[in-house]
C-alpha cells in the first residue's frame, strides 16, 4: 500500500511528534484506513447517479425507438392456434407474462414466464376490436401469405386480406391477385388525385362561400342590434344577405355539381378483398332421437358487420373432443361440411351423416343434425372457418401494400410515405390516424405569438432590474418575486388566463364594458385625463429642463412627473373599460351565443403562456446584461454618449446572445407546456387551423391543436388506446425532437455568439 | 483667434447635448421604467387576480326590503297563514288561510288578484303542502281529504292581443292582469302568469272524524298520508288517484290502516306530524320535544322505533318543526331560538361518534316501545345546531330553500336568519321593522328572495346570498352532509342525483398535493442530492461536461410526456411486477454496496489504473441489479405475500408481517449502519491497522455480510412482533396487539397505513416518474451549489490528509448544505404544482389515503378537470380559483424560503 509507505518515514520523525492532539497519544498515528476512502459510500453515490442517467437514457430511447418504428411497414402472417383459430394480421408487440391457470389470453396449461403478442387484426368493423392477444405456445402454425396486404383507410383502421377481385363500372375485370395488385397500382395515384381535388372543392371553396354567407348574417343582426328591425340599415343588410344566399345558392350547385362528377369517377374503381377467420367454438351434443343428433352452437363473434362483409363461404368442422390424445395420425373428423355462402350446409367428410345444417350469421348460430353420431352429452370441438369478402371503392384506401413482398426499397418507401403523411396531412378516426399538421401548425402559431409578446415585455423588465433601478430592498424584493415566479404552477397561469383573459378582457372585446358609466361622468373623466395629460407632459418639459441638476427640487419634480404619468395611465384605463359608447367588436356573435373572443383561442392562449415565461426572458437577460463588461459601458459614457446611446448601441448588442437564449429557452417552454392550455383555447378537434390564406391570415380568436395536448388526447381520451398507441409516440418523438432543437438552438447561439463578443472585452 | 485649439475634422465640436439625444434619453428611460414596472406588476397581478375572484366566497350574503305592506288578506287578521308560496320570476304570491280562502297578490306591492273560498261548504282542520306548495292535502272536520294542485301557469302573450293599456309597460314592471300578472320581458314579449288550482274528488276516511292533523309525501306509486284524527287514532292512508274516462274526473281512493301503537295518553293531542320524503318514516311530536318515530318500511307491521327528547332544557318547548330539501332531515326550532337539524343514521355509528363527542349523547325517553328502540338499526342525531339571535326570541316559522341546503328562520321578534345547515353558515340577517313575529317565512325559488308574513303585514326581501355553502370552515374542516354518518372532508363538485349537494372540501385536494409531493420527494430527492454529490465530487472533469447537459435535459421534457409515459408504459408494468419493482429499490443500493466492497479486494495499483472507470462500473452494475429484482420478483412474492401480492395487498392472504419487515428494513439499515459506526468500526479499525489492503477488505466484506444478516434480522424480528405472532408469546391468549399496516390507521379522518389495496394508477408511478421531472432541477442548482464551494477548501482538505470521501462528505456538503436546502425546495415547489404527469398517471379519486399504492388527486389535476366545465361565478367556479390560490400561495412560501436561503449562501460563498 502506497500510501503507508509514505506515512512511514513521517511516523519516524521525531519532528512531526510534537503536533495537535496526535501527540497526546502516539497511538491515533495510524494510517488512513480504508474505510476512510468510503468506497462503499462513493459507490452508492454514484449509483444515484447512474440511476438517474440510466432513468433518462431509457426514456429517451423509449420515446425514440418506438415512436421511429411505428411507421415501419411490418410482415402480415398467418397464425393458427391450438384452438384452431386462424388469425391473419401483424404482430404489433409482444410481452412476457405471468402466466396463472385459467389465463384465457395464454396458453392453456402452459405456467410461468409466457410469451403472448398483440397482433393487429384491423377489420376492425367485422370483429369490434382491431387487436387481439394470442400466447406464443398457443401457435401451432405461422406463415406468410404472399398476397396479403395491408391496406390504411379513411374510415375503420386498416384492413387486411387478400385481393380477389378488381371492379371496374360494376364488372369484375380480374381476380387473380398478381392481376388486381397491378390494377389496384395503376388506377389508385388517379383516384387519390380526384379524392383530393374534391376535398379541396369541400373545404376551400365551400368554405369560402359558407364564409360569405356568414358573414352577410352577421351584419344583418348587427345591424339589427345598432338599428332595430324597421330602420333602412336593416332593409339594406337583408337585402344584401339575400343576394349573397342568392349567389350562395348557384355557388354551391355548382361545387356539388364538380363533387358529384368527381365521386362519380371515382366510384368506378373498386378493390375486393377476401379474409378469412377461422373461429374455434364449443359445441355439445343435444339428444334428440335415438340416432339423431342435434348439434347447436354459438359462432364466437356474432354481431360482425355482415352488410359491408359479404359471406362467401365457409368449412365447418366436427371433432369428438378428447380425440386428440391418440397420436395414430388425424382420424377422420366426425363432420366436415362446406357453407355454401348462403347459410346451407353441404358434407364433405366425415364418419356421421349430415341431415340437415345451417348457418345463421346474422344471429350468430350453427344448428346440425347428425345421423350416427355418438351419445348426448359428448363434447365436441367444433371449428368454422368462415371466408368473406369486401367490395371497397378506391378513394376509401389511403395507402395499401402487398406487405410481405416488399423489397428494404419499398418498405423505406412507405415509411417515408407515412412520416410525409404524419407531418403534412390533418388527423382522421378521432386523431388516431393521419397526420398531425393542425397541431404543428397550432403549436408553432401558438408559440411565435408568445414570443413576439413575451421577448419585448421580458426585456424590458430586465432592462429596468438590472441598467435603471438602483438596488434597495424593493429591487431585491422584486427579483425575488421573478425568480419565484418561474417555479409557480402553470396551471395558476392557466387559470389566471382562463379567468382574465377569456371571460373578462374577451367578453370586453366581444361586447363592450359590462356596467359602462353614464355618458356625463364619462364626459367629465375624458376632461380630467386632458387636464391631467397637459399637467404630465408640462411637468415632464419642467424635468427636461433641469435634468442635469440633481437638487431636491428637481428629484422631487422627478416625483410629481412619474405620479401624474401613472394617473394619467390610471384615468386612460377608467376610461377605456367604463366608456359608453364601446358596444364591442362583435356584439352580434355575442348576442347569438357564439363568442369570438369571450373564450379560449390562440391569442389567450399565448398571452397566457407569455405570463408563464415572462421569467425566464427576464432571468436570462439579466444575465446577459450583467456579463456585458462594466469598462464597456464607462468607455462609451467617456465618449460623450447618453445612457440610452450606451445601451441602445453597446450593451444591448453585446447582451443579444443571452437575449436570443431566453427567447428559446421561453420558446422551449412554451412548447412544451399544456396544462394551461387545457384551459385556455386548446381542443382535441379544430376544424380550421389558426393561420389560413384568407383575408386576416392570423385568427387570434380561433381555437387550436397543440401537439401536447394531442398527445394527452390521443393517448388518454381515444376509445381504441392501443390503436393509438403508435400515434402518441410518433408525435411525443416530434414534440421532444422540437423541444431538443430548440435547446441546442439555444446552446449553440449562446457559445458561438460568445465566442464572437469574447474579443470585445477590454 | 489662436487660442481656438485646431479639431481634427476641422469641424467645430458641440459641447451640449442635443435635444435630440436628451429627449430620446428620457423617453428610453421612462419607458423603460414604466414597461419594466407594469411587467413585474402585471405577473404579481395574477395573484391579485386569483384573490379577487376567489374572496367573494367568503362575503356575506345580502338582502334588502323591496317592499313591505299590509297584509293583502284583511279578512282574517288574527289568523296565521297555512301556506306562503312565491312564483320563480317573484311576481306573484298565495297564500291559503286557515279558513280556506286562497289568495293570490302581486309580491311587489300587495295588490290582491284573486281570492276564492276553496272548500265553501267544508271547514277546513288541517292541510299538508309539498315541495314548494304545489301539491296539498287538505283535511276536514267532516273526516275527509282531499287533493289540490296548485301550481303557476305562464303562457306568453303577443302584443296584439293585449289592452292597449298594457302597450306602455316599461320592461321587468309587473302589472295585474286578468287573474294572474303580466310582465314585459327584456326580448319584447308580455310574460303572463296565474295560479292553476286543479282540486281533486275528496275522498273519505274509513271512520269520519275531524282531521286535525295531516302530512304526506308523494313517492313514485303515488302519494301516502299519515294522519291524526279528533278521536285520537293515528291513520296511514295511501291515495290512488282514478281518472273518470268519460268525465275527466279524477276519483281519490284511500286505502287506510291505523297505526296500532296508541299514543301515550298523558301527553294528548300530537303538536307536529311530519312524513319523511321516502314515506317509510313518521315522526310525531308533542311541543315539550318529546318524538317518537314510526318505521313504515313494513306496511303491514308498522311501529315505534324511536323515542327521545328533542329540546332537553325543562320548561322550554318545540315552537316549529319541519323539513329540509327532500324531507330527509328534520328541522326543528325551539323557545330558546335555536334551530337543529336531525339526520336519521345507524345506530352503531351514533354511538361511535357519541363516543367521540361529535354529538351529544341524547337520552332515550322513559317508556320503550315492544321491541325495544333503534329497532330499525336507526338513530336520530342532532347534526347541526344553528344558534338563534341574541334576544333568545323563540322560533316561530322555518321555510326551506327549493334548490339547496338553505333555510330560512323567522323568530318571534320579527328577525328573520338565512341559514346554510350543512356550512353551519348564518348567511344573512334582517328584520322585520314592525318587530312582530313572523308568522310564516318562504324562499322563493330560485333563492333570490324572503318572504315573511306577520301579523301586521307582509315582508318582501331580494337578496343574494352570495356563496352560502362555502365558509373557511367548511372548506378546512370536517363538514356533516346529508346521508353520511358523520364529518367528513370531501371535493365532490359534480351532481350524481337531482337533490345533490356539491361538497367543497378542499382538504382532499391539498392532502392528494402532499402526498405527491411526498411520496416524489422520496424518490427523487436522494436521487438528485447524491447524483449532484458525486458529479460535482467524484467525475472526472469531463465526464462531468457530458452527463450533466444530459441530466438537464431532462428539465426540458414536456410533462405531457412524462405523463403519458407514466400512466401508458410504467404503470402497466409495475402493476404486473409490483414485487420486483419493490425489490428493486432494495436490489440497486445492494448491488453497488456489494460491488464497492468487491472492488476494495482488488490490489492497489489496479485500483489506481481502474478508478477513472469507476462511473463506467457503477453505471455497467445498474442493468445487472435491475435484472437480479426482475428474477428475483417472483420468488419474493412467494417467500413475503403468500403469492400473490395483489391479494396480500388488499388483505385477502398473509398476515402483516411481511409488510412490517418492508417499511422497517430502511429504518433497521439505517439503525445497524450506525450501531456499526459506533462500536463496529472503531474496534474494526484498530485490529486492522497493520492488516494489508485486501485483508482489510476481507473484513470489510464480512463486516458487510454480517451488517446486512443483522439489519433482515431485526427488521423481520420486529415485523413479527408488530404483526403480533401468537408463538412470539409463551401463550397465544396473551398477544397483545396485531398490527397490520395494510389496515387503517385513521388520524382526523387521514388513513395513514402506507400500503393497501392496489390500483394501477398510483403514488408510486406518480413518485418515480415525477423523479423525471424534480430530478433535473434539484440536481442543477444543487451540482452549481456545491461547485460553487471555493476550491481552495477542497485542496486544503486535501492537502491536510483527508480522502476525497471525508472531504466531500464533512466540507463540501455542509458548507454547500443552504443551497442543497434551496435546490430541494425549488423542487418540491415543482413536484406539487405539477399538473399533467398526476393528471395522467394518479386516478385522480379525491381519496384521504397515505396508502402508496392507491391514487389521490391534486389541486392541479382538479383545477384542469373541473375548470373548462365550471360556470363563471358559480361557487364552484371561484372554488377552483380558490384552489388555484393555495397552490400558488404553497409554492410561493416554498419558492420564497427557497429563494432567501439561496441568496444567503450567495452571499457566504463569496466570503468564504
Amino acid at each position: 500500500m502506497t500510501m503507508a509507505t509514505k506515512h512511514q518515514p513521517q511516523r519516524r520523525d521525531p519532528a512531526s511528534a510534537p503536533r495537535g492532539r496526535g501527540s497526546a497519544s502516539p497511538r491515533k498515528h495510524r494510517r488512513p484506513s480504508l474505510s476512510a476512502h468510503g468506497e462503499p459510500m462513493v459507490w452508492l453515490i454514484g449509483g444515484g447517479l447512474a440511476v438517474c442517467s440510466f432513468m433518462i437514457l431509457a426514456l429517451v430511447a423509449l420515446v425514440v425507438i418506438q415512436g421511429a418504428a411505428t411507421f415501419w411497414p411490418r410482415p402480415i402472417a398467418e397464425l393458427t392456434t391450438a384452438h384452431g383459430d386462424v388469425v391473419l394480421g401483424v404482430v404489433a408487440r409482444g410481452e412476457y407474462i405471468d402466466a396463472a391457470p385459467g389465463d384465457v389470453e395464454a396458453a392453456p396449461g402452459a405456467l410461468g414466464l409466457v410469451r403472448r403478442d398483440l397482433i393487429q387484426v384491423g377489420n376492425r368493423e367485422l370483429s369490434g376490436s382491431p387487436f387481439r392477444w394470442i400466447g406464443r405456445p398457443d401457435v401451432e402454425g405461422e406463415r406468410y401469405p404472399d398476397w396479403a396486404i395491408f391496406a390504411e383507410r379513411r374510415t375503420w383502421g386498416p384492413m387486411l386480406g387478400i385481393p380477389a377481385g378488381f371492379i371496374i363500372d360494376g364488372e369484375q375485370v380480374a381476380t387473380a391477385p398478381d392481376r388486381v395488385w397491378a390494377l389496384f397500382n395503376e388506377h389508385h395515384p388517379a383516384v387519390l388525385a380526384r379524392a383530393r381535388q374534391r376535398h379541396r372543392l369541400e373545404r376551400v371553396d365551400s368554405g369560402e362561400v359558407n364564409d360569405r354567407e356568414e358573414h352577410a348574417r352577421l351584419e344583418l343582426v348587427q345591424a339589427r342590434l345598432r338599428h332595430g328591425d324597421d330602420s333602412p340599415a336593416y332593409q339594406a343588410a337583408l337585402a344584401r344577405l339575400d343576394e349573397v344566399r342568392q349567389w350562395a345558392r348557384t355557388r354551391h350547385a355548382e361545387i356539388r355539381e364538380q363533387i358529384d362528377a368527381l365521386n362519380d369517377q371515382n366510384e368506378r374503381y373498386r378493390l375486393v378483398t377476401d379474409t378469412s377467420q377461422t373461429q374455434a367454438m364449443p359445441a355439445q351434443i343435444v339428444g334428440r332421437t335415438h340416432d339423431q343428433r342435434r348439434i347447436d352452437a354459438d359462432l364466437p363473434t356474432p354481431g360482425g358487420d355482415y352488410a359491408t362483409w359479404r359471406v362467401i363461404g365457409g368449412t365447418l368442422e366436427l371433432r369428438i373432443a378428447d380425440d386428440d390424445t391418440d397420436d395414430a395420425g388425424d382420424p377422420p373428423p366426425l363432420l366436415a361440411a362446406r357453407d355454401d355462402g348462403h347459410g346451407r350446409l353441404v358434407q364433405t367428410a366425415g364418419s356421421a351423416t349430415l341431415v340437415a345444417g345451417a348457418v345463421d350469421h346474422r344471429a350468430g348460430r350453427v344448428s346440425i343434425e347428425l345421423d350416427g353420431a355418438p351419445a348426448a352429452g359428448v363434447p365436441i370441438t367444433a371449428s368454422y372457418r368462415v371466408q368473406q369478402q369486401r367490395e371497397l371503392a378506391l378513394d376509401q384506401i389511403v395507402r395499401a401494400y402487398p406487405a410481405n413482398q416488399l423489397t428494404l426499397a419499398d418498405k423505406l418507401g412507405v415509411y417515408v410515405d407515412r412520416w410525409r403523411e404524419f407531418l403534412t396531412e390533418p388527423p382522421r378516426e378521432a386523431n388516431t390516424e393521419g397526420g398531425v399538421l393542425p397541431p404543428i401548425v397550432g403549436t408553432v402559431t401558438m408559440t411565435l405569438l408568445m414570443c413576439i409578446v413575451v421577448v419585448p415585455f421580458g426585456v424590458l423588465a430586465a432592462l429596468y432590474l438590472r441598467e435603471y433601478a438602483r438596488g434597495g430592498p424593493i429591487v431585491s424584493a422584486v427579483r425575488i418575486a421573478v425568480n419565484n415566479l418561474a417555479g409557480v404552477p402553470s396551471i395558476v397561469f392557466g387559470v389566471f388566463g382562463l379567468g382574465f383573459f377569456c371571460y373578462i378582457v374577451g367578453n370586453f372585446v366581444d361586447s363592450g364594458p359590462a356596467n359602462p358609466a353614464g355618458v356625463l361622468p364619462w364626459l367629465v373623466g375624458l376632461a380630467m385625463l386632458a387636464a391631467v395629460a397637459l399637467a404630465a407632459a408640462g411637468a415632464t418639459w419642467m424635468h427636461l429642463r433641469t435634468h442635469d441638476g440633481k437638487t431636491p427640487a428637481a428629484r422631487l419634480l422627478g416625483y410629481v412627473t412619474g405620479g401624474l404619468w401613472m394617473i394619467t395611465v390610471g384615468v386612460t384605463l377608467w376610461l377605456v373599460i367604463r366608456n359608453p359608447f364601446f358596444g364591442g367588436f362583435f356584439p352580434a356573435q355575442a348576442a347569438e351565443g357564439n363568442p369570438v373572443f369571450n373564450k379560449g383561442g390562440v391569442l389567450w392562449a399565448s398571452l397566457t403562456l407569455a405570463l408563464l415565461t415572462l421569467p425566464v426572458v427576464i432571468v436570462a437577460t439579466e444575465e446577459a446584461l450583467a456579463a456585458v463588461p462594466r469598462s464597456m459601458r464607462e468607455g462609451s459614457y467617456a465618449c460623450g454618449a447618453s445612457k440610452w446611446q450606451t445601451i441602445r448601441r453597446i450593451v444591448l448588442p453585446r447582451a443579444m446572445p443571452g437575449i436570443m437564449t431566453g427567447m428559446i429557452l421561453a420558446m422551449a417552454r412554451g412548447a412544451g407546456e399544456v396544462a394551461p392550455l387545457m384551459l385556455v383555447g386548446a381542443v382535441t378537434m379544430a376544424q380550421e387551423l389558426p393561420v389560413s390564406a384568407s383575408a386576416p391570415f392570423l385568427h387570434l380568436d380561433r381555437s387550436f391543436m397543440h401537439l401536447g395536448f394531442h398527445i394527452y388526447d390521443v393517448g388518454f381520451q381515444s376509445p381504441d388506446s392501443e390503436g393509438a398507441k403508435p400515434m402518441v409516440y410518433t408525435t411525443t418523438l416530434l414534440l421532444i425532437g422540437i423541444i431538443a432543437v430548440l435547446n441546442l438552438a439555444a446552446f449553440f447561439l449562446r457559445t458561438r455568439l460568445r465566442r464572437r463578443f469574447a474579443d470585445g472585452q477590454f | 483667434m489662436s487660442q481656438q485649439p485646431p479639431t481634427l475634422t476641422g469641424r467645430q465640436r458641440r459641447r451640449r447635448t442635443t435635444l435630440r439625444v436628451k429627449v430620446g434619453d428620457i423617453v428610453a428611460r421612462s419607458l423603460i421604467t414604466v414597461g419594466g414596472i407594469g411587467t413585474i406588476l402585471a405577473v404579481l397581478g395574477v395573484c391579485l387576480f386569483l384573490v379577487w375572484e376567489a374572496a367573494p366566497l367568503f362575503f356575506a350574503g345580502e338582502a334588502r326590503e323591496q317592499a313591505s305592506y299590509a297584509r293583502p288578506w284583511r279578512d282574517a287578521a288574527d289568523a296565521r297563514p297555512l301556506h306562503l308560496a312565491v312564483d320563480d320570476h317573484r311576481n306573484l304570491a298565495w297564500t291559503v288561510m286557515p279558513d280556506g280562502k286562497l289568495h293570490v297578490f302581486l309580491l311587489a306591492t300587495g295588490e290582491t288578484i284573486d281570492q276564492r273560498d276553496l272548500f265553501p261548504d267544508r271547514e277546513l282542520t288541517a292541510a299538508s303542502f309539498g315541495e314548494g306548495g304545489g301539491d296539498a292535502v287538505f283535511g276536514f272536520a267532516n273526516g275527509q281529504v282531499q287533493r289540490a294542485d296548485i301550481t303557476f301557469e305562464t303562457s306568453f302573450i303577443s302584443r296584439a292581443d293585449i289592452p292597449a293599456a298594457y302597450h306602455d309597460m316599461s320592461v321587468d314592471e309587473v302589472r295585474a292582469y286578468r287573474e294572474g300578472a303580466v310582465v314585459l320581458t327584456p326580448r319584447d314579449q308580455f310574460r303572463y302568469r296565474a295560479v292553476k288550482i286543479a282540486l281533486d274528488e275528496p275522498a273519505d276516511l274509513d271512520e269520519p272524524s275531524p282531521i286535525r292533523h295531516l302530512s304526506h309525501t308523494t313517492r313514485r306509486t303515488g302519494p301516502i298520508m299519515v294522519s291524526y284524527t279528533d278521536d285520537g287514532r293515528l291513520l296511514l292512508s295511501e291515495m290512488r288517484r282514478r281518472r273518470n274516462l268519460m268525465t275527466g274526473q279524477v276519483r281519490v281512493e284511500l286505502s287506510d290502516c291505523d297505526l296500532p301503537f296508541t299514543l301515550p295518553a298523558d301527553r294528548g293531542a300530537p303538536d307536529y306530524i311530519q312524513m319523511v320524503g321516502l314515506g317509510d318514516n313518521i315522526f310525531v311530536i308533542w311541543d315539550d320535544g318529546h318524538l317518537l318515530r314510526y318505521d313504515l318500511r313494513d306496511r303491514d307491521n308498522p311501529r315505534v322505533v324511536e323515542a327521545i327528547d328533542l329540546v332537553p332544557e325543562p320548561g322550554e318547548t318545540l315552537t316549529a318543526a319541519g323539513f329540509m330539501l327532500g324531507r330527509h332531515s328534520l328541522v326543528t326550532g325551539d323557545s330558546l331560538g335555536r334551530t337543529r337539524v336531525w339526520f336519521r343514521i345507524p345506530a352503531r355509528e351514533a354511538q361511535r361518534i357519541e363516543a367521540a363527542g361529535v354529538v351529544d349523547a341524547l337520552d332515550a325517553v322513559d317508556q320503550a316501545p315492544e321491541g325495544g328502540f333503534e329497532a330499525d338499526g336507526m338513530r336520530m342525531v342532532n347534526a347541526h345546531e344553528l344558534p338563534g339571535p341574541a334576544s333568545g326570541a323563540a322560533v316561530t316559522s322555518l321555510g326551506r330553500s327549493l334548490r339547496s341546503r338553505m333555510l330560512s328562520v323567522g323568530y318571534s321578534d320579527g328577525t328573520v336568519r338565512l341559514y346554510h345547515v350543512t356550512a353551519d353558515n348564518l348567511v344573512l340577517e334582517t328584520r322585520a321593522r314592525t318587530g312582530d313575529a313572523i308568522d310564516q317565512v318562504t324562499m322563493t325559488p330560485r333563492d333570490d328572495g324572503i318572504v315573511a308574513a306577520t301579523a301586521a303585514g307582509l315582508h318582501n326581501w331580494r337578496m343574494q346570498p352570495g356563496h352560502p355553502a362555502v365558509t373557511l370552515q367548511s372548506v378546512l374542516q370536517p363538514v356533516w352532509y346529508e346521508d353520511y354518518t358523520r364529518p367528513l372532508h370531501m371535493w365532490q363538485s359534480s351532481a350524481a342525483a337531482d337533490d345533490f349537494e356539491p361538497k367543497f372540501g378542499l382538504v382532499p385536494l391539498i392532502f392528494g398535493t402532499l402526498k405527491a409531493t411526498l411520496y416524489s420527494m422520496m424518490f427523487g430527492l436522494p436521487l438528485a442530492l447524491l447524483a449532484a454529490v458525486y458529479t460535482s465530487e467524484f467525475l472526472h472533469r469531463k465526464t462531468r461536461a457530458r452527463i450533466k447537459p444530459v441530466i438537464e435535459m431532462m428539465a426540458s421534457l414536456p410533462s405531457v410526456v412524462l405523463g403519458f409515459v407514466a400512466a401508458l408504459v410504467i404503470a402497466p408494468i409495475v402493476a404486473r411486477f409490483v414485487p420486483a419493482m419493490l425489490l428493486a429499490f432494495i436490489a440497486l443500493p445492494m448491488t453497488y454496496l456489494t460491488c464497492a466492497y468487491l472492488w476494495q479486494l482488488m490490489p492497489y495499483r489496479w485500483h489506481v489504473v481502474l478508478s477513472p472507470w469507476r462511473f463506467t462500473c457503477i453505471l455497467a452494475v445498474t442493468p445487472l441489479a435491475l435484472v437480479v429484482a426482475f428474477l428475483g420478483g417472483r420468488g419474493v412474492e412467494q417467500l413475503l405475500f403468500s403469492g400473490d401480492t395483489r391479494s396480500w395487498l388488499a388483505g385477502h392472504v398473509g398476515t402483516g408481517a411481511p409488510g412490517w419487515f418492508l417499511l422497517l428494513l430502511p429504518v433497521c439499515a439505517v439503525v445497524v449502519a450506525l450501531a456499526f459506526a459506533l462500536w463496529i468500526n472503531p474496534a474494526l479499525r484498530m485490529v486492522g491497522e497493520h492488516w494489508s489492503r485486501s485483508r482489510f477488505a476481507l473484513l470489510e466484506i464480512a463486516k458487510f455480510a454480517l451488517g446486512i444478516a443483522a439489519t433482515v434480522a431485526l427488521a423481520g424480528l420486529a415485523g413479527l412482533i408488530l404483526a403480533g405472532y401468537p408463538w412470539l408469546w409463551f401463550d397465544a391468549a396473551t398477544v397483545p396487539w396485531s398490527l397490520d399496516p395494510r389496515g387503517e390507521f385513521t388520524v382526523a379522518g387521514i388513513d395513514l397505513s402506507p400500503i393497501g389495496g392496489y390500483a394501477q394508477r398510483n403514488a408510486l408511478v406518480v413518485g418515480f416518474v415525477m423523479g423525471f421531472a424534480i430530478i433535473p432541477i434539484i440536481y442543477t442548482i444543487a451540482e452549481d451549489a456545491l461547485s460553487a464551494v471555493p476550491d481552495h477548501l477542497r485542496s486544503a482538505s486535501l492537502g491536510a490528509g483527508a480522502t476525497p470521501w471525508q472531504t466531500a462528505i464533512r466540507l463540501i456538503v455542509p458548507t454547500a448544505m443552504s443551497g442543497l436546502f434551496s435546490a430541494s425546495m425549488i423542487g418540491l415547489g415543482r413536484a406539487a404544482g405539477e399538473t399533467m404527469i398526476v393528471l395522467m398517471a394518479a386516478g385522480n379519486t379525491p381519496v384521504l389515503e397515505m396508502n402508496i399504492f392507491n391514487g389521490f388527486r391534486t389541486l392541479s389535476a382538479n383545477i384542469a378537470v373541473e375548470l373548462p366545465e365550471a360556470a363563471v361565478g358559480t361557487t364552484h367556479y371561484r372554488m377552483l380559483f380558490l384552489a388555484a390560490l393555495v397552490l400558488f400561495g404553497l409554492t410561493f412560501v416554498v419558492n420564497t424560503l427557497a429563494e432567501v436561503v439561496r441568496l444567503r449562501f450567495r452571499k457566504r460563498a463569496f466570503q468564504l
